[in-house]
């Protein structure tokens, strides 16, 4: 997995990096049938410059995941406190068997893990830039295979509709409109909500 | 887009432990107190029902908790516990910043403390950018100045009351789990220690617990130390990868279980050859000055640690050296021992040792001729009556490269140039034999390992004389002489 991971990356962003401002997602397994209600999100790792930039989005996704009210957010520091348990580096991202394990342990069915690989704000005096680009692979809890790998790319100033109305000027503010773009799109491709 | 979950059942205002924000643009462990003060004045004002700031203080103190808004499921059923709180309400601040342009960007979230449930989430984004109208009248100026369009919106939807919640089902509060060794052969012994929070259950029911791997059952006994649990088994004798899992079992039928760790049984040997990077002679590797040494894995695996060492003909061991991790790449030996003196020549035995990470052992041996002197030529002159027999012959056992000669007359004038691959040889000089001329004679060779000899004889007849002089010999470096 170790070795394809950086392939998909690579194909994912060749296939999207022009495309439309959607996120892309590469489905190279099913999800598991009538399990994917109960989510736990890893530590993002930050390729960015941008300070914290892992943790911002981690947890924005997190909160927004949870506010979807679709499925059952595990505790972020429940998964802390197993990577701690299993020597895991946050900067890391874990090899099968540890999600395998990861997933055991929380009784999840499915694990969001990301990569911040652009992420910046910039004021240049009458308007803000912003710009944030991840990718979310999406795990099986229970066996630590990969099953979806989402690419979203996008500008603060794309959401710009008459003069400076609409463009969104903080990173915090883009990274959570991704984030519920990327929920949508992920109910909409098929994922299933919790049922109770 | 904001979610409350809401259960049925009746309605009664909650108790909630507010934990100060934690702020990501001091760095991942950051406090914000200025900002948490207010968010908790705000929630007072809304007539929330809130655990007082010095006794959450002291919650995290006692509990060490050293990470804000990242509690995990035990501790937050301390909070529930100690505090008598219902909800836990965690914050993040992602940006703040003051002055002329303020932005202020937070996140909350409420969980139930009685199943570590998240039952509400909101994340608010407000700059001076947002707030901007187009007269310019009441923009914010300061941070003070966004608080209320801030807390409007981050509070709106705050639930008002939850519906009590039952305790669902039972979980185990594993603090620590130790299973060593991680790689092992077939049939060694496995030891596996659990530790746990202050209690096993929450409701001071221990449960009974066992450790399942390869479709087996081992229970778990108590050790001297408190809330710690150990267990030991045998390892399968097939190889592979092996999960272990914990199971509880509660006197009331209820079970929990889970994936702890795994382990792998390891049966087979890495397996090591050495290539030796020298000039093979007659079957056997020669070197003069430097030899590289490349260690290749049969089967290869991650190895644990691996040992070099150069044993004398006396089985003396004159280097050795050793290092964790993998391989190297290459090591190169020069015909020094361990201390830095020169070992004489003649044959020496490399031996090299991996270990894998079951401590299993794979070695290699092979000899090696350290033959690091220069060949030598001996010289012997023969006179007939026209001519001088020059006979040219080596004692090295080291087959020669190339070796020249050349003869010159007392007045500089080259008489003879003979060269070739192989000694002995004759060279013959058309002199006058009764001629007293002097006959000067520069020798060189190579021998195949790159030793190189060098040698001047001022006079050729003074061999035949027996009064040949001390010459210059010398071992070079470098090329001499172009031929």
């Amino acid at each position: 997995m170790n070795k394809t991971f950086p392939l998909l990356c690579l194909a994912l962003f060749l296939f999207t990096a022009c495309g439309k401002q959607v996120p892309m997602v590469q489905k190279l397994a099913p999800l598991p049938e009538q399990a994917t209600c109960t989510i736990a999100i890893l530590p993002f790792l930050n390729e960015s410059s941008y300070p914290q930039g892992g943790d911002i989005v981690g947890r924005i996704f997190l909160s927004e995941l949870a506010a979807s009210g679709h499925f059952k957010v595990l505790q972020e520091g429940d998964v802390q406190t197993i990577y701690k348990q299993l020597l895991i580096y946050p900067n890391r991202l874990p090899i099968r068997k540890q999600l395998k394990m990861i997933g055991g342990r929380l009784n999840a069915d499915l694990l969001v893990s990301g990569i911040v690989q652009k992420m910046y704000q910039r004021d240049k005096g009458n308007f803000v830039d912003t710009e944030l680009t991840f990718i979310l692979p999406l795990y099986n809890a229970g066996t630590g295979e990969l099953l979806w790998l989402t690419y979203h790319r996008r500008l603060g100033a794309e959401y710009q509709q008459f003069m400076h109305i609409g463009r969104i000027k903080t990173i915090t503010a883009l990274a959570r409109r991704m984030s519920q773009e990327i929920i949508t799109d992920w109910l909409n491709q098929g994922m299933l909500p919790c049922t109770e | 887009m904001t979610c409350i979950f809401l259960p049925s059942g009746g309605l009664q205002a909650q108790t909630i432990a507010f934990f100060p924000l934690l702020d990501l643009t001091v760095d991942n462990n950051g406090i914000n107190n200025p900002i948490s003060e207010r968010v908790r004045q705000e929630l007072i004002k809304s007539r929330k029902d809130l655990v007082p700031a010095a006794d959450i203080m002291r919650f995290l103190v006692r509990n060490r908790i050293r990470s804000l808004a990242s509690l995990n499921s035990y501790q937050i059923s301390l909070v529930q516990k100690e505090l008598g709180a219902d909800q836990v309400l965690q914050g993040i601040i992602y940006q703040v910043a003051g002055g002329e342009h303020p932005i202020l960007c937070l996140s909350l979230q409420l969980t139930q403390s009685s199943d570590s449930k998240i039952i509400w989430s909101q994340t608010v984004n407000i700059s001076y950018a947002d707030q901007t109208s187009l007269l310019g009248i009441n923009d914010p100026h300061s941070l003070e100045q966004l608080y209320p369009a801030v807390f409007t919106e981050l509070l709106a939807e705050f639930p008002e009351a939850e519906a009590t919640a039952s305790t669902t089902g039972r979980s185990l509060n594993v603090d620590s789990v130790y299973i060593h060794p991680k790689y092992l052969r077939p049939g060694e012994k496995l030891f596996c220690t659990i530790k746990t929070h202050k209690s096993a259950d929450e409701e001071g029911e221990e449960p009974q617990l066992f450790i399942e791997s390869a479709g087996k059952q081992y229970p778990l006994s108590p050790t001297e130390e408190s809330n710690s649990f150990e267990t030991s088994w045998t390892a399968v004798q097939e190889a592979g990868s092996y999960p272990v899992r914990l199971i509880a079992r509660w006197p009331s039928g209820a079970t929990q279980d889970g994936a702890i760790g795994s382990y792998s049984v390891d049966d087979k040997e890495p397996g090591v050859r050495i290539i030796l990077l020298g000039k093979e002679i007659d079957g056997r590797v020669h070197f003069n000055n430097k030899l590289v040494i490349i260690p290749k894995l049969i089967n290869p695996e991650p190895i644990s640690h691996w040992e070099i060492s150069v044993t004398d003909e006396d089985d003396e061991i004159i280097v050795l050296q050793s290092n964790v991790g993998h391989i190297p790449r290459n090591l190169t030996w020069r015909g020094q021992t361990s201390q830095g003196a020169s070992s004489p020549p003649g044959e020496y035995f490399i031996t090299f040792k991996v270990w894998d990470r079951a401590e299993r052992e794979s070695t290699a041996l092979a000899a090696v001729q350290y033959m690091p002197e220069q060949p030598e030529i001996i010289v012997e002159i023969r006179r007939d009556e026209e001519q001088l027999l020059v006979d040219l012959d080596t004692i090295s056992d080291t087959p020669l490269s190339f070796w020249w000669a050349k003869f010159f007359t007392e007045d500089g004038k080259l008489l003879k140039l003979a060269q070739g691959t192989e000694l002995p040889s004759s060279v013959e000089l058309d002199i006058d034999s009764d001629s007293r001329q002097k006959v000067e004679c520069i020798l060189s060779a190579r021998d195949v390992l790159g030793n190189q000899y060098k040698k001047d004889i001022n006079d050729l007849f003074k061999i035949t004389e027996g009064e040949l002089e001390e010459v210059e010999t010398s071992i070079e470096t470098e090329w001499v002489e172009e031929f």
